[in-house]
């Protein structure tokens, strides 16, 4: 639920949110020290081939799955099988190639991007370059209304400038632009299926045209989404394995949990603590951990949050201990972090080296130090010592952390107030300002689509970011970004990007407390889906298929 | 003299024999009001009772099952559940009291009115009453909470006016019954003013029944009040109330955990049973009938 559970995905800048008995008493205890979790890119290939495959998605029904809009985790993992990017996100987080064959850089400010040949969308078109054309300008069309825009801010022209070649050319030198090619920014559309649906485009009345490896059959709003095979997929080493796919939406955590160990469901992404615990030793299937891009941190609301403070907020670190945390909040399913970015951003792609020396250089996650604590609430400026946090009803994981804080706070004269509030209401939160009135902070799970983490931290340090609600102001974090953001070479970026990150981690008021493990749970009649976080946007159910075993 | 008048006052001295010979055949409302009024001394002596502090978190001792130091195990922050239950008992008996206090005495106050001033009164009335008894009471209260923000005193207030009708349509008609026999019109000739009639002779005898009603609403309304708990909009994190601590508990149920839940969730079923075998218990007894 869950969470309240918030998501803050990073893909062209938009932050969003989301939202995560039995007949005796157990008289068990949980799983009591978990030890390091083996995390795995992706499961065994899959063998065989299957009819059909029921996929949860426990964040509920997607809104609408069309790309221009799409920044959540439900409406992501079906639009990655259906409709294919100009780049392809790799389980690692590495770019490959999608719809774009290849590209170059004939100088700082111009991107060309040579198509594929070949790729047809589900009703036999062609894809052209008119369709890309298409595709991204409709972004940066107010009326789109789409979550990527401001990946279009630099961009000067986009033009099809050859039958299968598409050039962009910038204002300003953007990377970002390139690495958001790989998210659903950089979706291929068919042009005219998109004007003739107009507004609905998307929609479960609206549909999609695609050219994806999985084809938008049917969608009963309220109870599932279907979609079948494209057999005619251009990329023949993933045609699909399974013939049909169906999507439901059970949102509750001991729900899904019965479903999957009835069978009723074969797989989902996003597995809860809870229900890992029971899912972990179930033989009817198997539950993998991947990296993920997801982070969990608590972030000020306002300038006059006692949060915003320094001080205050080094003090609330200071009371958490994040190992106890991590082993009884995330069933020992998540990693400490030092900043809010996750280090699978950035740990496989260029300039890797360059990132974790400048991730190893910020000051370590702190343990309790209580006293310390104390010491820094002495030394704030803010006389307040109530903070009112948010987190969205029903989220387990975000009630026991901030539990865990009220009890550490308490000890240090801070009284945390929890306020729980419903999911639209948390996800209004962060577009509406009214919402967040008499709230000092919220509890975030944010996760990084884009793979560079500049994105992600512009969100947070931007004066002009939607969210940065504290205002938050260094023009030299500002200036780093812009020129990390600039830099086609991705060392020089690296290195801005780290002394920006070593700037802002001093000042920031947001409390880190993990980064959760990607869990998948499959069927044991399945495998060969993607374990990573990376699913959200590459075609991970083309990779699934059947094992030969249970039921067919 | 009013049907009710046969039934001795409750207030009033009773032998022993009285005593026993009420209490003959009474097994069952005598357990009932038993676990109710060991419920209330609980939540009463919470802070003599309970072992620990109730919102004392131990990280070493999440979720734990059964224990000499834990009798009913620990939630999933290390929490002692015996003393969440006991502590909880203060806000899941608190909001139904002052909610079926407020409706009790303003829907008596409503209905006796409307019975006896009639006309277009008494029609205005009957109307809001049927107005506010086609929404159910918790639909009420989470418009509220959507309107006013989550919280117990919402609650209070949209559960209060949605009880008002369980109340007032009943106690209206026997009022009207009431206003109907020989001797109201008698005390009227008499030179009794309305209020005097009202006051003193027509609702001491409707109080049976409103305390019958009350009885029977006030389990429902901690149903109602543990049900806005449970989906976020009633007690806040970390106070404890049993309607939270279900919620709690529910993700920990199909891990093999479902300690927390289990036993808050026994205790509300257990006491609005309590409270519905008092209510059927007290109307035969003070009204004879069956409800």
């Amino acid at each position: 639920m869950k969470a309240p559970r918030i998501t803050a995905p990073a893909a062209g800048g938009a932050l969003c949110v989301l939202l995560t008995a039995t007949a005796c008493t157990s008289g068990t205890t949980a799983d009591p020290a978990p030890g390091p979790r083996k995390l795995t890119l992706t499961t065994p290939a899959a063998t065989g081939a299957l009819d059909d495959v029921t996929w949860n998605l426990p964040m509920g029904e997607p809104r609408t799955l069309d790309s221009a809009k799409v920044a959540d985790y439900s409406p992501s993992t079906v639009k990655a099988n259906l409709c294919d990017s100009l780049l392809r996100l790799e389980p690692d987080y590495s770019i490959a190639p999608g719809l774009a064959s290849s590209w170059s850089r004939p100088d700082d400010k111009t991107l060309v991007l040579n198509l594929r040949k070949g790729v047809r969308f589900w009703n036999g078109h062609p894809m052209t370059a008119g369709d890309v054309v298409s595709s991204l300008r409709r972004q940066g069309d107010p009326a789109t209304q789409s979550v990527n825009a401001s990946l279009l801010a630099r961009v000067k022209t986009i033009t099809a400038t050859g039958a299968h070649q598409v050039t962009v050319r910038f204002e300003s030198p953007d990377e970002m632009f390139f690495k958001g090619l790989a998210t659903s920014f950089g979706t291929v559309n068919e042009a005219a299926y998109v004007k003739k649906a107009g507004r609905a485009y998307g929609s479960a009345k609206g549909g999609l045209m695609c050219t994806g490896p999985f084809e938008l059959a049917s969608w009963k709003p309220g109870e599932s989404i279907t979609a079948t095979r494209n057999a005619e997929y251009w990329d023949t080493s993933l045609r699909p394995k399974i013939k049909k796919l169906r999507f439901t939406f059970i949102t509750d955590g001991s729900t899904l949990t019965s479903a999957l160990l009835s069978g009723e469901v074969d797989g989902s992404y996003e597995i809860s603590s809870a229900g890992a615990r029971a899912l972990g030793s179930a033989d009817v299937g198997t539950l993998y951990h991947g990296p993920s891009a997801q982070t969990n941190f608590i972030a000020a609301i306002g300038e006059d949050s006692p949060l915003a403070d320094r001080k205050i907020s080094e003090a609330l670190s200071l009371v958490l201990d994040r190992d106890d945390l991590i082993k009884n909040v995330y069933a020992g399913a998540a990693q400490k972090l030092k900043t809010f970015v996750p280090p699978l951003v950035w740990e496989n792609g260029e300039a890797a080296d360059i990132y974790a020396e400048g991730y190893d250089a910020l000051p370590a996650v702190p343990g309790v130090d209580v006293e310390k604590a104390e010491k820094l609430v002495d030394q704030a400026r803010t006389e307040r010592r109530t903070l009112t946090v948010a987190m969205a009803a029903g989220d387990q994981q975000s009630q026991q952390t901030l539990t865990f804080l009220q009890a550490g706070a308490k000890r240090i004269g801070i009284k945390i107030v929890i306020k729980q509030l419903q999911p639209t209401q948390m996800s209004g939160l962060f577009f509406d300002a009214s919402l967040r009135k008499g709230l000092d902070a919220t509890m975030v799970l944010g996760y990084v689509e884009i793979p560079d983490p500049i994105s992600y931290a512009q969100l947070l340090t931007d004066p002009e970011s939607l969210f940065n609600w504290t205002k938050y102001r260094d023009p030299e974090v500002t200036s780093l970004l812009d020129r990390a953001r600039a830099a086609t070479e991705p060392t020089k970026s690296a290195r801005l990007f780290t002394r920006a990150q070593q700037r802002y981690s001093a000042d920031l008021p947001v409390v880190p407390l993990a980064s959760p493990h990607e869990r998948l749970f499959l069927n044991k009649r399945l495998s060969g889906a993607p374990s990573s976080f990376a699913y959200l946007n590459m075609p991970w159910a083309a990779h699934l298929g059947g094992t030969g075993k249970g039921t067919s | 003299m009013s049907a009710y008048q046969s039934v001795p006052a409750a207030g009033g001295r009773l032998p022993l024999g009285r005593v026993r010979a009420l209490a003959r055949g009474q097994g069952v409302p005598i357990a009932a009001g038993t676990v109710v009024a060991l419920v209330v001394l609980a939540a009463v002596f919470a802070p003599l009772l309970a072992p620990y502090d109730p919102n004392a978190v131990d990280p070493l001792a999440v979720s734990q099952g059964s224990s000499a130091a834990h009798w009913l195990g620990t939630d999933d922050t290390g929490r002692d559940i015996l003393s969440r239950l006991l502590y909880g008992a203060r806000p899941s008996l608190l909001a139904p009291a002052l909610i079926t206090l407020t409706a009790g005495l303003a829907g008596t106050a409503l209905a006796v009115s409307a019975a006896w001033l009639g006309g277009w009164y008494d029609r205005v009335v009957s109307a809001f009453l049927d107005l506010v008894f086609g929404f159910p009471g918790l639909v009420l209260a989470v418009v509220g909470a959507a309107v006013f923000g989550a919280g117990l005193d919402i609650a209070v207030i949209t559960l209060s006016l949605a009880y008002l009708p369980y109340i007032a349509r009943v106690v209206r008609s026997a009022a009207l019954r009431e206003r109907a026999l020989p001797y109201v019109s008698a005390l009227g000739l008499l030179g009794l003013s309305g209020r005097r009639i009202c006051l003193r002779h027509l609702l001491p005898n409707l109080l049976p029944l409103v305390l019958v009603q009350a009885t029977t609403s006030f389990g429902y309304t901690m149903l109602d009040v543990a049900a806005f708990s449970f989906i976020g909009l009633g007690t806040q994190p970390p106070t404890a109330e049993w309607g939270l601590m279900v919620a709690n508990g529910a993700p920990g149920i199909i891990a093999g955990q479902p300690e927390q839940s289990l036993y808050a969730g026994l205790v509300i079923v257990v006491f609005v049973i309590a409270c519905n075998l008092l209510g059927s218990g007290l109307s035969r007894r003070l009204l004879g009938e069956d409800r």
